[in-house]
């Protein structure tokens, strides 16, 4: 069976600066793979190249039937592709609402014309997607659930980053790629998130996630498979137990021996 | 002063502060969405005045229309053509230029601005002198005491609070709204959403230069003459009703245009002898509001980073 995303030989340069070289990745459907490396491995590049806001160098990406090198976000979006950002990126001062329903924007058409002609059509979309982001919020926390239509800067530091996956999800992508979802939060609010992620992972079983993260326990409870980048290198592709054990990584997380 | 003459000036304050607040929210969309200045934002008010007289004027030399058709071929010249100004504009000048300096865009726009002025001179027979606008609204007068009022005037405010209500509809309330909305606040978010970057900075174009080809066609209708180089003056009213109100939002700017409105009917009232430095006025408080609070009196919120 042919992969959901595969990657191979993709390369991202900077002047001369290399961040990704020669990677190949590829993640099945309903598969979560951890992405693991120091600082500066390349990431938060590779989510970059692969949501297309970086042009790669060189390389191929399949995703599906698709071919997806060089392709726009928006095109790359409308594919099945949606990501999280490791500092949140919302629009603090609209509502929780305008902020998820950003999410499925892509997938209807832009048109003025057809929200002011047909009135009732409009609503019924409209009150298609109100239920759509409600049952998603409920999901994580029937608090933001309650309160849709709330500026999304009222809300806590997890509760927004809940909202962000919510973005996420409601266009109903294939794959999701998670940018450290545990950034700037407390071990708690970190646990309660992934709790979130569990279940809904359990109620999405085609959904594939790459999640990039620093806290080996977030990687361990929920990832099937990781990846470790170092200088934008693969060093190691496996399962978590060995992971910890392999020298390489080892060396790169801890410095050489020698 | 005589209640009836103070509530004509009031009529007439609220009458221009909508005109400025129309202008002055296409100068805030456009640095929403791209952090760009459009100065041609001016012209493309007198580009929608003279395309509603020049429309006017060639159908009524072809057929007599009643009264509201011969307005409504105005009103389409006048949005036609601020729309198809914008857009033009738009892709081939402040696209093009995204990622230069912003002073770069200034400049191009101050240049296309010219452009389209003096074309407008030329490509009118005898451009260079005013041009009496036709009476496309109804005659008539309402009176209450000392005061009174055109119906032409009326119909003018009315329908020029309606479209600054409209506007503000389609940005809190439409799809189009949601994504200028999302472009202004993170680009990058809203094209990874699935948002087509171009087509809605297009679209925000063509909104913000309908309602400046608009502006254009109130003015002629209220004074009933145009002037090629009627948008160089609106033009910067406008965009200091925008600073003022604070750039990049949209309650701001429509407080900036009724503010300023009220300063120079202010002057008006308090200090006749003032009436013919209006503007000179209006512009020094503008100046000094704009040192008290130099983000505008409504802050466009920047994106909290944590």
């Amino acid at each position: 069976m042919s992969p959901l995303l595969a990657c191979s030989g993709l390369t991202m340069r900077f002047g001369g600066l290399t961040a990704l070289d020669s990677l190949d990745i590829a993640v099945g459907t309903g598969e979560t793979v951890g992405l693991v490396g120091p600082n500066g491995s390349g990431k938060t590049t590779f989510f970059n190249v692969l949501t297309g806001l970086y042009r790669p160098s060189e390389g191929a990406v399949r995703f599906e039937a698709s071919d997806l090198f060089g392709r726009s976000p928006q095109e790359i979006s409308r594919a099945g592709v949606a990501r999280t950002f490791q500092r949140s990126r919302l629009m603090l001062d609209q509502t929780v609402f305008d902020n998820i329903a950003l999410g499925a924007l892509g997938r209807v058409d832009l048109g003025l014309l057809p929200a002011l002609v047909f009135r009732s059509r409009f609503r019924r979309d409209l009150s298609a997607l109100v239920e759509k982001a409600t049952a998603l919020t409920r999901r994580f926390n029937p608090h933001i659930a309650a309160s849709l239509f709330k500026p999304a800067g009222s809300f806590t530091m997890i509760d927004r980053r809940r909202i962000e996956i919510c973005r996420a999800l409601i266009g109903g992508p294939r794959l999701l790629l998670l940018d450290e979802p545990s950034a700037g939060m407390t071990h708690e609010e970190t646990r309660h998130l992934m709790d979130d992620l569990l279940a809904f992972r359990e109620e999405m079983p085609d959904l594939a996630i790459v999640l990039v993260e620093h806290e080996m326990d977030v990687i361990r409870r929920i990832s099937d498979r990781c990846v470790v980048l170092n200088f934008g290198r693969k060093i190691f592709e496996g399962a978590f137990d060995a992971l910890l054990a392999d020298p390489d990584v080892q060396t790169a997380y801890l410095g050489g021996s020698q | 002063m005589d209640p009836g003459l103070l509530a004509q000036y009031l009529f007439n304050g609220l009458m221009l502060g909508t005109i400025y607040a129309i202008v002055a929210v296409g100068f805030s969309l456009f640095f929403g969405v791209l952090d760009v200045i459009k100065f041609s934002h001016g012209d493309v008010v007198a580009v929608g005045a003279f395309s509603a007289f020049g429309a006017a004027g060639l159908t009524a030399a072809l057929v007599a229309l009643p009264g509201p058709l011969a307005l409504a071929v105005g009103l389409v010249a006048a949005l036609g053509a601020g729309a198809v100004s914008g857009v033009v504009i738009g892709r081939v000048l402040v696209l093009p230029l995204k990622n230069a300096p912003a002073v770069n865009v200034l400049l191009a726009t101050l240049m296309a601005g010219t452009v389209l002025r003096e074309a407008i001179r030329l490509a009118v027979p005898n451009g260079g002198n005013p041009k009496p606008f036709p009476a496309l609204l109804p005659d008539g007068v309402l009176a209450a005491g000392s005061f009174s009022v055109g119906i032409d005037s009326v119909i003018i405010l009315v329908g020029g609070l309606a479209v600054v209500l409209a506007t503000h509809l389609v940005i809190t309330r439409t799809r189009l709204g949601l994504a200028i909305r999302a472009v202004a606040q993170d680009d990058e978010v809203a094209q990874l959403a699935g948002v087509n970057f171009t087509k809605t900075v297009l679209g925000t174009f063509a909104l913000g230069s309908m309602l400046a080809g608009l502006a254009g066609l109130m003015l002629g209708l209220y004074y009933r003459e145009i002037n090629f180089n009627m948008g160089i003056l609106l033009g910067i009213i406008g965009f200091a009703c925008a600073v003022v109100g604070g750039l990049g939002s949209l309650i701001g700017p429509i407080l900036g245009g009724f503010l300023f409105a009220g300063i120079q009917t202010l002057a008006t009232v308090v200090l006749p002898f003032t009436s013919a430095y209006k503007d000179v006025v209006a512009f020094a408080v503008i100046i000094a509001l704009i040192g008290l609070f130099p983000t505008g009196l409504i802050a466009e919120k920047s994106s909290e980073r944590v």
